[in-house]
């Protein structure tokens, strides 16, 4: 049983992105960005409970729409970008590097190189009184290897 | 006759708790040894110690994985096309020769002996990463029935008679950990994991026994193993042993250096630091 989580947006919301240089693509070869939504599906990885506890949203469910969001935004702004997972479902946490690095297809089979990649997530905190960011720092080597 | 009585029902009675309790072990994993191998001794690795893999042309982590080597003068390029989707190429530097392998494929690796090639083939929204290994030889490509969402972190047999996968659910289930025998392409699914989270395995240069890093809590926010343990999967994965137990350590990166000998990286938890050590282990039938 999950324990009930602040609710959102009311006490704790945070947004923890990296920030996004855009920079001048080559070619097809490259995108402008990839957008990670965070977490995805039923598989352990819906994140921190939404505000209904183990009714959704939960983190997987707001990370995807902020990340469409954003991707909307970047090419009203003419860069490109594309998401790791375009809907909900389960993506191992060593596989979205290797999108990102054109390694490997998204769900849409999309197979390039971004020049920048933003991981979106929402935490929460079982304590309502928490306050701050989290920062979550690539320890896995392939994440390292393939950002070399 | 009151006395016999008596006594037959407390024997019914411990027969049944004792019968009950085995079953709820062996149900949940705690019996399902007994198990051949320990560790003999344990010390911090040198940069002496080099993986099995590592030492291997073929097994070894290709510096560059859209070029990597293969057998003489062939190599493996994965490019990207210009509907910005992938490819594999196969590429003879004496020639000059290119044969595409697959469209919408990434991830290939050679099999030890370089006559095989496993890649990931995407099929549909709903199924994106498919293993399909090419037979050089004949031609042909074989298909093994596992889901549409298998990581890539594939690892051929030194012997090339088997390739270890992780077969991911796309929606619901569990991680499983799978053998594909090659050339047939049948699996065998030797494990599975309560927790959503990748498994880290490697070969033995025997090619009989695999270690595999098994883990059992994942970080809620980095989705990375919080625990994890060291097994030896023995004879095709029909015998499994707990190798060690260290709740101060997340283990990573399994790799054999000898048959008996194994690398392993440990992730300390809070301030205990990361370390590599070179496990002496021993094992066999017990």
């Amino acid at each position: 049983m999950n324990p009930r989580y602040t609710p959102w947006p009311a006490a704790f919301f945070v947004l923890s992105a990296v920030l996004l240089l855009v920079v001048p693509v080559r070619a097809w070869s490259q995108i402008g960005a990839w957008i990670d939504p965070g977490h995805g599906d039923a598989c352990e990885q819906r994140g921190a409970p939404g505000f209904n506890g183990d009714t959704p949203p939960d983190e997987k469910d707001l990370t995807l729409i902020v990340a469409g969001e954003v991707m909307n935004r970047l090419g009203g702004l003419g860069y490109t970008s594309a998401l790791t997972r375009t809907f909900d479902h389960c993506v191992s946490v060593n596989v979205r590097p290797r999108i990102a690095a054109g390694l490997a297809p998204n769900d849409e089979g999309l197979t390039v190189e971004g020049v920048t990649f933003v991981s979106i997530h929402m935490d929460g905190d079982p304590d309502p009184s928490v306050r701050g960011t989290f920062r979550n720092l690539p320890v896995a080597k392939v994440a390292l290897q393939n950002f070399r | 006759m009151e006395r016999l009585r008596a006594h037959l029902s407390r024997l019914t009675i411990t027969a049944a708790v004792i019968l009950f309790g085995g079953a709820c072990l062996a149900r949940s994993g705690g019996i399902d040894k007994p198990c051949g191998w320990r560790i003999i001794s344990a010390r911090p690795a040198g940069p002496q110690d080099t993986a099995f893999v590592d030492r291997h042309p073929l097994l070894a982590e290709p510096q560059d994985p859209r070029n990597q080597p293969g057998p003489g003068s062939l190599r493996l390029l994965s490019v990207t096309t210009p509907q910005r989707t992938g490819a594999v190429y196969l590429f003879d530097q004496r020639t000059g020769d290119s044969t595409l392998i697959a469209e919408r494929a990434s991830m290939p690796r050679f099999s030890p002996d370089g006559r095989y090639i496993a890649f990931s083939l995407w099929r549909s929204r709903d199924r994106p990463w498919n293993l399909v290994i090419f037979d050089r030889k004949r031609g042909r490509r074989i298909e093994p029935a596992l889901g549409g969402c298998v990581t890539f972190d594939w690892r051929w047999s030194p012997d090339g008679r088997w390739l270890a996968v992780q077969d991911n659910p796309c929606k619901r289930g569990k991680c499983r950990l799978c053998l594909v025998s090659v050339p047939n392409g049948a699996v065998r699914c030797i494990d599975s994991l309560d927790v959503f989270a990748d498994y880290e395995f490697g070969w033995s240069p025997n090619s009989t026994d695999l270690a595999v890093v098994r883990p059992e809590q994942v970080d809620r926010h980095s989705e990375e193993p919080s625990v994890a343990d060291v097994w030896i999967f023995s004879d095709v994965g029909r015998r499994r042993c707990l190798l060690a137990i260290t709740p101060e350590y997340v283990e990573r990166e399994p790799m054999w250096v000898t048959d008996s000998t194994l690398l392993v990286e440990r992730q300390g938890s809070k301030s205990i630091q990361n370390d590599r050590v070179l496990l002496q282990v021993k094992g066999g039938r017990p």
